[in-house]
């Protein structure tokens, strides 16, 4: 939706208005529980990281071992920040694209605070011994049907919305939203009825679970990044995306490809050899749809070049769609049956990988998307441009260390658990500096997101800055004004 | 808002449609899982096969080499053979446990016949018929009480007058097969 | 496109994968087959079970709840796929003094017993498909004792012993308890941390994962439908 000043923009602004106000208490819960989440969720991986170099940490308690807190770490991450930002952000997008006002406030809140219960459950009960060993499946048994249950009543009312739009043109944004919100309880239903309400293969069981995880990342957590994207580029740009062509290519590649990826986790073992293999191939293939549509938002964005330095969610997205490219590149790298993928199959480089598509393309669009959309619904601005600025440059130090320590350190490490004739603790050696790493980089994480957890809570509080002129990083500190045009504030 | 567009109706449609869209495969896999209803047999279960098969094997081998039935039947009159069999109370008075109220009552009366009830082949019948004993200083033709005789009521048991050094004494009542 | 298309094309691109690659696979492997062993070709009648002593259900369960497959992996996977096959006690012992070369690769029945194959997501440990059989290779070389006693002290600290001196291994102490000595010392107690009156002692989980662990023997001969070894070997390993 470009930003065209015409002449019913005062009524489109009414029903903008109209549309964020009655967003406003689901939007902003969902994404300030998803921060505070995100703030446990970097702790844990704190503490998990310092054990990986320094296993004398606080080794004396059940609660705090490395085996239960590193999956709290993930589940949190991936549960309880990652669903509630795309939950806050989608609900948004998706009412604003269809012009529709929400009316299930009261329901999708009610849906949040079940889902935020069943995420702190499901992370006592990892801590406190009850996990079931499962990855990205560690929550206890009963966690799932309140998860899915809380999905379907916060979810449900945007795809009606998207039925009655008044909007006749459909955008790209919500081709990868829509298809997010119905891909994911496919996903989640398969893989629960089959693990936990189901006797199968023990071997079997663990290949679905791998499925699971790679259809997470790339059936929904990849597409609500990229269908936000597609909105934050064009809306904060002002120009239409460059190639509607390669946007369907993009979309479509990703729908027939990325169900096929994730068995290749369980490359030589006792499963139906296809199984791995043809994962192994959809997540090289991947890299088509993703650098697709990181291209496409990316010249999208160079193609104003000048907003570039002010726009906070214009800066984000950017980082994001770098992210997007990066992912491309390693889902290549990683994952070459004949060369690579036996290095990587059990190395720290899938925790990279992980972490880099969670947080390197995931999280900073829904950090642009919340730079974007809080002052919408909350009708006040970002109070300081110097806490955005250090909110980005230290999560881009820490995700840039944490991806390339774990992928380059992963291959490292790959390539000494194959050297055989070498005894076991040399290669315990070899991860260690990488470990350190690591730690250090969320470490910065941690002291980025300081910075947005304050100002978040302030702006929930109410203490934004009143003012029409939206809050801009002013990086490059020349003289002229930040040429703020009225379309620029919607 | 345009009525043709966005209406009751139409959003409450959405919305089911919406449900049936995410729940699809869920519903699928259902229905494929409910109609193969196959529980997954165990390495054990199909070891057990061949461990059964020769567990018929054998109590085939087993009952035709000796049929239950036979035995069933052989039953009452081994039993009866070995009520009556029941051997004669052997009185040794070396044998006389020392401290019981028999041994007691034999130094009490050390001049009358020595008749010991105590019959070694009923041992469990020794207290009460110990007890009776010990009151009835008159022993001799009492048979013994009849609670100690089997089920089946056997003949009358030779009365125990004298101590008859007869050892064990089996009567073989001739003629029966015995198994 | 209209939305019809749109949700048909999505079933449609989302239904051919997860028939394929795991409705229709879960479904089969859940009867997977026992492979009958034969005279000619196996020396044996029978199938192929490879029994595991142990606990291996509830010990599965404490192995999971703790965490042990974030950094150990029990798969040894075939050549074409890693070299784990050539480590010289991962597959297997590569001198065993009664069999001579045990190793073998993972095969689909060497996880019977346990819901979800502990697979492992990275290897900054070793790999545990032969733990049990390293274990006791490593009593008989020092001429004997329990295998468990070494699992118990290196699960109560992984850095005592010189050889792991290097370990990342959490320490889980909290499975152990230190229990006064009322009578006889226990005979799994741990030979450290004992004083006149007390000693340490594992709990009933640490006695259940490492009856696990010392189960965590793989290398039984593969059938010969699953003998993928050079034909050199496989006369001397029957």
């Amino acid at each position: 939706m470009s930003a065209d000043p015409s002449a019913t923009s005062s009524s489109d602004a009414t029903l903008r208005t109209g549309i964020d106000r009655s967003l406003r208490h689901p939007v902003m819960f969902f994404l300030t529980s998803g921060a505070a989440w995100l703030a446990v969720s970097i702790l844990l991986a704190i503490l998990a990281s310092i054990k990986l170099h320094y296993p004398e940490f606080i080794d004396d308690s059940a609660w705090a071992t490395y085996g239960r807190v590193f999956p709290a770490h993930l589940n949190t991450l991936v549960y309880g920040w990652g669903f509630q930002a795309a939950f806050g952000v989608m609900l948004w997008m998706m009412a604003r694209l269809s012009l529709r006002e929400c009316r299930s406030a009261g329901t999708i809140l009610t849906a949040g605070h079940l889902w935020n219960a069943a995420v702190l459950l499901g992370t006592l009960g990892i801590l406190g011994g009850e996990g079931t060993g499962m990855p990205w499946m560690e929550f206890p048994r009963f966690v799932w049907p309140m998860l899915l249950l809380s999905y379907i009543a916060i979810v449900t009312w945007s795809c009606v919305e998207f039925r009655v739009r008044a909007c006749t043109r459909v955008y790209v944004a919500q081709w990868y939203l829509l298809a997010a919100m119905i891909w994911f309880p496919w996903v989640y239903v398969t893989a629960n009825l089959l693990l936990h309400c189901t006797g199968g293969h023990p071997v079997m069981a663990a290949g679905i679970n791998a499925w699971f995880k790679s259809a997470l990342v790339f059936l929904f957590f990849i597409p609500v990044a990229m269908g936000t994207a597609y909105y934050l580029a064009p809306k904060v740009t002002g120009r239409p995306i460059p190639s509607h062509t390669q946007a369907r290519l993009g979309f479509w590649s990703l729908a027939v490809v990325a169900p096929w990826a994730g068995m290749q986790k369980l490359a030589g073992a006792p499963i139906p050899v296809f199984l791995p293999y043809l994962g192994a191939a959809a997540t090289v293939l991947l890299a088509v749809p993703l650098a697709t549509a990181a291209i496409n938002i990316f010249r999208t964005i160079i193609s104003r070049e000048e907003k570039l330095p002010k726009s906070p969610a214009l800066h984000f997205t950017l980082a994001g769609v770098f992210g997007l490219l990066l992912l491309a590149v390693a889902a290549i790298a990683l994952n070459l049956p004949g060369s690579s993928l036996r290095f990587t199959q059990f190395a720290i480089s899938g925790y990279g990988f992980d972490i880099l598509a969670l947080y390197g393309c995931f999280s900073f669009i829904m950090f642009g998307a919340v730079y974007f959309i809080v002052p919408r619904i909350t009708c006040r601005e970002w109070i300081s441009s110097s806490l955005i600025n250090m909110h980005f440059f230290f999560s881009a130090y820490g995700i840039v260390a944490i991806a390339f320590g774990a992928l380059f350190g992963g291959f490292i490490q790959g390539s000494a658990q194959e050297a055989w004739l070498q005894p076991w603790e040399t290669i315990t050696e070899v991860v260690r500096p990488y470990a350190a790493v690591a730690t250090f980089a969320w470490c910065i994480i941690l002291f980025s997101n300081i910075f947005f957890f304050i100002h978040l809570a302030m702006m929930w509080l109410g203490f934004g800055r009143r003012g029409t002129l939206p809050t801009m990083l002013d990086i490059v500190p020349d003289a002229s004004a930040p040429g703020t045009r009225p379309e620029d504030a919607a | 808002m345009d009525p043709t567009r966005d209406n009751p109706i139409i959003r409450f449609n959405a919305f089911w449609w919406t449900l049936w869209t995410f729940l699809s495969f869920a519903l699928v896999l259902a229905a494929i899982l409910g109609v193969i209803r196959q529980t997954p047999t165990s390495l054990e279960d199909a070891a057990a096969v061949a461990r059964y098969v020769t567990k018929d094997r054998i109590l085939k081998a087993e009952t035709a080499a000796l049929s239950g039935a036979e035995i069933t039947a052989a039953i009452p009159n081994v039993a009866a053979e070995l009520s009556s069999s029941k051997p004669t109370a052997v009185e040794k008075p070396e044998q006389v446990v020392p401290g019981s109220p028999t041994a007691l009552k034999l130094a009490a009366e050390p001049a009358s016949v020595p008749v010991s009830n105590e019959t070694p082949a009923a041992p469990e019948a020794a207290a009460p018929v110990a007890a009776p004993a010990a009151e009835s200083p008159v022993e001799a033709v009492t048979p013994p009480v009849p609670q100690e005789v089997k089920p089946k009521e056997p003949p009358a048991p030779p009365v125990p007058e004298k101590s008859v050094p007869k050892g064990r004494s089996s009567k073989p009542t001739s003629g029966k097969a015995r198994p | 496109m209209s939305l019809r298309k749109f949700i048909l094309g999505l079933s449609a691109s989302f239904g051919l994968a997860w028939l394929v690659v795991v409705v229709v696979p879960f479904l089969t492997m859940r009867n997977l087959q026992p492979i009958p062993l034969t005279k000619e070709r196996d020396g044996t009648i029978g199938i192929f079970y490879p029994k595991r002593a142990g606990r291996i259900a509830n010990g599965a369960k404490i192995y999971a709840e703790n965490g042990c497959y974030l950094c150990h992996t029990q798969l040894v996977r075939p050549t074409y796929a890693g070299n784990d096959l050539y480590r010289a006690e991962w597959g297997g012992l590569a001198k065993d003094p009664e069999r001579g070369d045990t190793r073998r690769e993972t095969n689909a029945y060497d996880f019977e017993g346990e819901g979800f194959a502990p697979i492992g997501t990275t290897r900054m440990g070793p790999d545990l498909s032969n733990l049990g059989r390293r274990m006791e290779a490593a009593v008989a070389a020092k001429g004997g004792g329990d295998p468990a006693a070494l699992l118990y002290a290196h699960l109560y600290d992984p850095r005592r012993s010189p050889a792991t001196r290097k370990s990342t291994c959490p320490s889980h102490r909290y499975l152990f308890t230190r229990h006064e000595i009322t009578g006889q010392a226990s005979t799994d107690a741990l030979p450290f941390g004992r004083t006149a009156t007390s000693e340490l002692v594992p709990d009933a989980d640490a006695r259940v994962l490492v009856s696990y662990l010392i189960s965590l023997k793989k290398d039984q001969p593969a059938p010969a439908a699953l003998n993928f070894a050079p034909v050199k070997d496989k006369a001397a390993a029957r």
